[in-house]
C-alpha cells in the first residue's frame, strides 16, 4: 500500500490536469470573493460577511472531484497502469484504497486552495462572524463530504474502464445529486403560510391581507424524512453549508455520520466489485 | 524437468464464449516458449489469467510452485514481468521517469538499476523525450524495460512484435535472446507470426479454440519438420529399391512422388534409377516450415 501511494503521489505531482484544476480553483475563489467585496463596497447598507461567501466551494467541489477522479483513474486504466500494478503482485484491495486516498487528498487540496484564495476578501469583509468552533465543524463536515464524493467517484472510475464513460457518468451523477438536493432544499424552504391579497381603495385598505396556509409547505413526517435525505446527500450538505443552514448539533452529527457511512459502504462495495472484475 | 508455469485443464469464458477451454501447458525453466495460435485462439486470455488480471472459471495453474488459488500466489507474481497487448506506460513521462514509477510501484529502495535496464533495451540515449513521442518499437522496448524492473525470472510477452517494422522485429528478437541467454530469464511469447517465433523459441505450445493441441520442443519440431527432397519419378517401386540399397529414409507420397529424408547425391541417384529403367522428372529440396506444421495440426482449410 505504501509503495502504491508513493507511486500515485509521484504521478499526481506530474499530472497536468490536477494543476489545471488547482489553478482554476484558485482563480475561481479569487474572482468569487472579489465579487463579494465589490457587492459589499457597492451596498454598504447591507451587512455582508465572509461566511456568506466562504463556503461556496462546498457546492462545486463535487464536480471537480468527479472530473479529476475520472481523468486520473481512467488514464491509469487506459495506459495499462492498473493492469501493471496487478501483474507486479499488488493486491487489488491495496490498488483500490491507494487510489481512493489519492483522490481524496487531491480533492482536499483543491478545497484547500479555494479556502486559501478566499482569504483575499478578509481586508474588505473581515474575518468569519461564526464562532471558531462552528467554523471548525463546518470545515470538518466539508472534509467528510469530500471523502464521500471521493469514495463515490472512485467507485465509478474503478469499475468503468472507459475514460469518457467514467467522466460522463460521474458528472451526470453529481449533477443529478445536486439537482435532487436543490429540489429538496427548495421544498423545505417553503414558508408555512403565505400572505393573502389586500384591497386598497383611494389609499384606504378595505380588505386586510390574511395569512393563508402554503399548499406547498411539507408537514410532519415527510418534512423530517426530506431533511434527513438532504443531510444524507453530500450535495445536500454542501448546499446547506453554502446557505449557512446547518443549525443544530443533531444535524451536524447526522451529516458527519452520513458521509462516513457513504464512504465506508461505497468503498467496501467498490473493493468487492474490483476484486471480481475481469481486467483487459 | 523444472517448470515455471503449469496449467491444468484451465477454462475461462466470456458470457457464452469459451476463450480458454481445458488448456494444459508446461513452460520449462529457462525456455523461450513460443505460444502459437491464430487470433482469438486464447493466447492473450491465458496470459491474463496467469498475470492475475482475470480469474479462471475452472482448472488451475501453478506458478513457481504456487497454485492460483493460494493467497501466496502474489509472491510468485512478483517474480514475473509482463507486457500484455500494449505496453503499460505513462505517455507523458520520459523512459527514465516511467522506470522510476515502476520502481516506486515495486517498492525498490533506489533507482540504481535504471541506467542498466535502459541500456539493455537500447533506450539509454532517448533523454527526456516523452513516451508518447516514441516509435512503436521504442514503446515496446520500454514496455519490456518496465517489465524487467523487478528483475523477473519469467517474462510474459503478448505479441511483442505486432505492428513493428523489420528493424523493430530484429531488435526485439535480439533483446529477448539476450535476456534469455545472459540473464537466464524464462520467456513466454505469444504470437501468430510463426517465422519470427521459429528464430527464437526453444519450446512451442500450439493453441486452437482455447486448448493446447500440441506441445513440442524446438529440437523435436526440427526432427519432425526436417528437410526432405521431393523426387518425382516414373516408378516409385524402383526408387524405393534404390533408396533401400542406399540406406536412405523415405516416404512414398503417391505413385509418382516420394519424399527422401537425406542428403541426396543427385548424379548417383539418377544413374542408379536409370539402371532400373526409371525416369526422374524432378528433384526438389523442401523444408517443412513451422507454419506448415501448425497448419497441419489445426487443419489447413480453415487456417490457410
Amino acid at each position: 500500500m505504501r509503495k502504491l501511494l508513493s507511486a500515485n503521489f509521484a504521478r499526481l505531482w506530474k499530472f497536468g490536469f490536477f494543476w489545471i484544476c488547482m489553478g482554476f480553483m484558485l482563480g475561481y475563489s479569487l474572482v468569487y470573493m472579489l465579487n463579494g467585496c465589490r457587492q459589499a463596497l457597492a451596498l454598504p447598507e447591507i451587512s455582508f460577511t465572509l461566511d456568506q461567501f466562504y463556503f461556496h466551494s462546498a457546492l462545486s467541489v463535487g464536480a471537480f472531484c468527479a472530473c479529476l477522479t475520472s481523468m486520473f483513474l481512467s488514464a491509469e486504466y487506459g495506459d495499462g497502469i492498473v493492469r501493471n500494478k496487478i501483474v507486479t503482485g499488488a493486491l487489488r484491495r491495496d490498488i483500490y484504497l491507494s487510489n481512493l486516498v489519492l483522490v481524496f487528498t487531491a480533492t482536499l487540496l483543491l478545497l484547500g486552495v479555494w479556502w486559501i484564495g478566499a482569504l483575499a476578501a478578509v481586508p474588505v469583509l473581515g474575518v468569519w462572524k461564526m464562532r471558531f468552533s462552528e467554523l471548525l465543524i463546518y470545515l470538518l463536515i466539508a472534509v467528510l463530504f469530500t471523502a464521500a464524493f471521493s469514495a463515490f467517484f472512485t467507485l465509478v472510475s474503478m469499475l468503468c474502464e472507459n475514460n469518457s464513460a467514467a467522466g460522463v457518468v460521474s458528472l451526470i451523477l453529481f449533477c443529478g445529486l445536486l439537482l435532487l438536493a436543490a429540489l429538496i432544499d427548495n421544498s423545505l424552504s417553503q414558508p408555512e403560510t403565505i400572505s393573502g391579497y389586500s384591497v386598497t381603495i383611494d389609499g384606504i385598505q378595505t380588505v386586510k391581507p390574511q395569512s393563508l396556509p402554503n399548499p406547498h409547505y411539507i408537514h410532519g413526517q415527510w418534512r423530517v424524512i426530506l431533511q434527513y435525505v438532504l443531510d444524507f446527500l453530500p450535495t445536500g450538505q454542501g448546499l446547506q453549508m453554502w446557505l449557512l443552514e446547518i443549525a443544530d448539533t443533531g444535524q451536524v452529527i447526522r451529516m458527519m455520520l452520513s458521509s462516513v457511512l457513504i464512504t465506508v459502504v461505497t468503498t467496501i462495495c467498490g473493493i468487492l466489485f474490483f476484486q471480481k472484475k475481469d481486467m483487459k | 524437468m523444472e517448470y515455471v508455469l503449469r496449467t491444468n485443464d484451465l477454462c475461462k469464458s466470456y458470457k457464452s464464449c469459451k476463450a480458454v477451454n481445458g488448456l494444459s501447458m508446461n513452460v520449462p525453466k529457462g525456455a523461450i516458449y513460443g505460444f502459437v495460435g491464430k487470433n482469438g485462439a486464447g493466447k492473450t486470455t491465458l496470459i491474463r489469467l496467469v498475470c492475475g488480471l482475470q480469474e479462471p472459471v475452472s482448472g488451475e495453474y501453478t506458478l513457481y510452485g504456487r497454485k492460483n488459488w493460494d493467497r501466496e500466489i502474489v509472491k510468485s507474481r512478483r517474480r514475473i514481468g509482463a507486457v500484455v497487448e500494449t505496453p503499460s506506460l505513462y505517455p507523458d513521462l520520459s523512459a527514465e521517469d516511467n522506470l522510476k514509477q515502476q520502481y516506486r510501484i515495486l517498492g525498490l529502495p533506489s533507482f540504481d538499476g535504471i541506467t542498466e535496464i535502459l541500456k539493455t533495451v537500447g533506450l539509454e540515449n532517448v533523454g527526456k523525450k516523452k513516451a508518447k513521442h516514441f516509435s512503436l518499437g521504442m514503446r515496446q522496448r520500454l514496455g519490456i524495460a518496465i517489465a524487467l524492473a523487478g528483475d523477473p525470472d519469467f517474462l510474459l510477452l503478448d505479441e511483442p512484435v505486432n505492428g513493428l517494422d523489420p528493424q523493430g522485429i530484429v531488435e526485439i528478437r535480439e533483446l529477448i535472446l539476450k535476456l534469455n541467454r545472459e540473464r537466464q530469464i524464462t520467456v513466454l511469447i505469444s504470437s501468430h507470426i510463426l517465422d519470427e517465433l521459429a528464430k527464437l523459441a526453444t519450446h512451442y505450445g500450439f493453441i486452437d479454440n482455447g486448448r493446447i493441441i500440441k506441445e513440442i520442443s524446438a529440437a523435436e519440431l526440427e526432427e519432425t519438420t526436417k528437410k526432405c527432397v521431393y523426387a518425382e519419378v516414373s516408378d516409385t517401386k524402383a526408387l524405393a529399391r534404390v533408396l533401400d540399397e542406399m540406406r536412405m529414409e523415405y516416404k512414398i507420397l503417391d505413385e509418382r512422388t516420394t519424399c527422401i529424408y537425406a542428403k541426396v547425391m543427385v548424379s548417383e541417384l539418377v544413374s542408379r534409377l536409370s539402371g532400373e529403367d526409371c525416369e526422374v522428372y524432378s528433384l526438389q529440396e523442401k523444408e517443412e516450415s513451422l507454419e506448415s506444421f501448425y497448419i497441419s495440426l489445426v487443419g489447413g482449410a480453415d487456417h490457410a
